[in-house]
């Protein structure tokens, strides 16, 4: 998976649910680092990563991430290209 | 706004609601209304974006959010913030993930009926608790289950899941039927339009406790909000239709009548057929009718005058066939009709037209119809025609615009307004009256009002003779008391309010007048310990309920100007006039 493609699209996710066109994301970025990311939004972020990549996270998958670099190990691990 | 008219994207409008939501706050003329939310799981985004959904229609809501999961407590055991709230609409928030009853296969039909009775009693004790808040309790039904450990047998066996959730269901649709203000939400519809594979996410109940999946919020909103709208009396009145492409297939003016895609003969044929079908049922039940054409006039005639089809040049009120603007056909019909713009939807293949028609007059709807298969569909999900009663007046509306036409004309021929009415050749007879019926909440005339308190039950008046006296002055009639006795009074169809059709009150013909009549001018004229100097001055028509019919007089009204809450005998001025 490039790496850096996928961080910009993920990117521009972000950008587009939090309205916000400043968010940059890092590896490290998590829910503390953005105002509005709450756990309500945190569903309309993975739904909306769903959607992009056609995929279905499970249950196992959506636990224990802490940042935006296991979302994208995440992403990596289910096949993203 | 695009983003939000169906088809929508449901994905985008999740996406994007706070730009969204920072866009439509820009509106002018937003009416205020206070939307209480109570729920048996998680409402999350659910009021974010029925926000939305609500703005786009006018409506800027603020909300009350009841606790998690505790909608019977917040409900039943309101500690005062729900009622103190006073809101202007509660929804109750619940699907299956929230019934406790389920039936058992080691049920007897008994047991599974007293589980059955359990379900519904639950939900029953907070709608009743509801009543106190006096606004309309919109309730969602309850989806199918995804599973069924009965297989087919789950439909129709008493200890079947399915089965419950059909009962429990039909208990809900007959509580609606006999109680005004209080709505069903049809979850279980929705669940399964999109599919209840899709709907019900098993995924976002155990991680986040949702009802549906996340991605169908959007979905969830808009039938709510449409449902919302139309008890606020936003839902839309009319219809402007195109007639090439969108009627029938082809160019009448080029193909002649006999030329054009309609009918058994072809698919797109029969697919027009059925979309002038679905149209004139929206006729049938109240909504106004009107073409928009370029055309010459003769031509756009012969298409509907084709001996096979199902609307007639009678269905509609006004026939705009020429080649000026469309936007300009849109206005001329809705001043015609004396209704808003915004009040009327563009029915047009063409994007082009739906553009110049949309940037002129930016609040009509226009869904983009484009195949014939898919028209109905567009107009029919788009939720602009959303019912929440349905009475013989709807029914007669269509004749009743078609005589406010006819009477605007008229007037029209008078230099001046008391000429006018010195031709209608006015007599009143006023006198004090126990309307035997109040108005439903109607949302002809409910715009921009508060939705009123429930009616107090109307067996009250039932068996009290009619005191009052209400006449239409002609002589040679027979006592009207007696025709208002028979008519209403002892009427063995009238248990509750909305009675059976037949005797539902207004509409029907009144036995006894034969005479060429009108009411010209029917206004409350008073509440309790008013005295007849109340009444409205004579003036302005009041067109509620008249109805026409050759020249006889066939329907009288009486209109509770308040939404039709009734406390005590009202005095009601009443004039008929010769034509």
């Amino acid at each position: 998976m490039d790496r850096a493609r996928v961080m910009a699209e993920v990117q521009e996710i972000f950008r587009q649910n939090f309205d916000d066109d400043t968010i940059v994301l890092t590896d490290a970025t998590s829910a503390a680092d953005i105002e509005d990311w709450d756990s309500l939004e945190q569903i309309n972020l993975l739904t909306t990563i769903e959607k992009k990549y056609g995929l279905k996270f499970n249950l196992a998958d959506v636990r224990g991430l802490a940042n935006i670099g296991d979302m994208l190990d995440l992403l990596a691990r289910l096949g993203v290209e | 706004m695009d983003l939000l008219e169906y088809p929508f994207d449901a994905a985008a409008v999740l996406q994007k609601k706070r730009a969204l939501k920072k866009e439509l706050l820009q509106k002018e003329g937003l009416i205020d209304k206070k939307v209480a939310i109570v729920s048996g799981s998680t409402v999350g985004d659910i009021r974010g974006v029925l926000e939305l959904f609500l703005l786009h229609a006018g409506i800027r809501p603020t909300f009350f959010e009841g606790g998690f999961g505790l909608f019977y407590e917040d409900v039943v055991f309101d500690d005062g913030s729900l009622a103190a709230f006073a809101p202007d609409v509660l929804y109750i928030h619940t699907s299956s993930r929230n019934l406790k009853h389920w039936p058992d296969p080691a049920d007897t039909p008994a047991t599974a009926g007293e589980k059955l009775q359990r379900e519904y009693a639950t939900y029953e004790a907070v709608w009743k608790a509801a009543q106190k808040l006096g606004c309309p309790v919109v309730q969602n039904n309850f989806e199918a289950p995804v599973w069924r450990n009965f297989g087919n047998m789950d439909a129709w066996d008493v200890r079947g899941r399915v089965r419950h959730t059909r009962q429990l269901n039909e208990l809900l649709a007959a509580y609606a039927g006999q109680t005004p203000g209080f709505y069903i939400h049809d979850f279980a519809w929705l669940a399964s339009v999109y599919g209840l594979n899709s709907w019900c996410d098993d995924a976002a109940w155990y991680a986040y406790k949702y009802a549906l999946a996340p991605a169908h919020i959007p979905h969830l909103c808009h039938s709510l909000a449409s449902l919302i709208k139309s008890l606020f009396g936003l839902s839309k009145k009319g219809v402007v239709s195109d007639l090439d492409n969108t009627l029938w297939g082809g160019v009448v003016g080029e193909a002649g009548p006999e030329g054009i895609e309609f009918g058994d003969e072809s698919p797109a044929g029969m697919a027009y057929a059925e979309f002038q079908s679905y149209l004139a049922m929206l006729s049938r039940r109240g909504i106004l009718l009107n073409v928009a054409s370029k055309n010459e006039q003769a031509a756009a005639e012969a298409g509907l005058a084709r001996a096979d089809s199902v609307l007639h040049k009678e269905d509609f009120l006004r026939f705009e066939a020429h080649w000026g603007p469309k936007s300009q056909s849109v206005a001329t019909i809705a001043s015609a009709l004396n209704i808003g713009a915004d009040s009327l939807v563009f029915v047009d293949d063409n994007p082009a037209e739906r553009e110049e028609v949309q940037r002129a007059l930016p609040f009509v709807a226009a869904p983009p119809i484009a195949q014939p298969e898919d028209s109905i569909r567009l107009l029919d999900r788009g939720g602009y025609f959303e019912a929440t009663a349905l009475s013989a007046d709807d029914a007669a509306r269509t004749e009743m615009y078609r005589q406010n036409a006819a009477r605007a004309a008229e007037k029209d021929s008078f230099a001046d307004y008391s000429g006018y009415l010195h031709s209608l050749a006015m007599q009143a007879q006023i006198g004090p009256f126990t309307p035997p019926a109040p108005r439903a909440h109607h949302p002809t005339y409910q715009q921009n009002q508060p939705v009123q308190p429930h009616h107090p039950p109307l067996h009250r008046h039932r068996d009290r003779p009619a005191h009052g006296k209400w006449r239409l002055h002609h002589p040679g009639r027979p006592p009207y008391r007696q025709v208002w006795r028979q008519r209403h009074h002892l009427c063995p169809h009238r248990p509750h309010r909305r009675g059976c059709a037949r005797h539902r009150g207004m509409g029907d013909e009144l036995p006894g007048v034969q005479a060429p009549l009108r009411i010209c001018h029917v206004r409350r004229a008073g509440g309790r310990g008013q005295t007849p100097g109340h009444h409205h001055a004579a003036g302005a028509l009041f067109p509620h309920g008249q109805k026409l019919v050759g020249e006889r007089l066939l329907c009288y009204n009486w209109l509770c100007i308040d939404g039709g809450r009734r406390r005590g005998p009202h005095l009601y001025l009443h004039a008929a006039a010769r034509l």
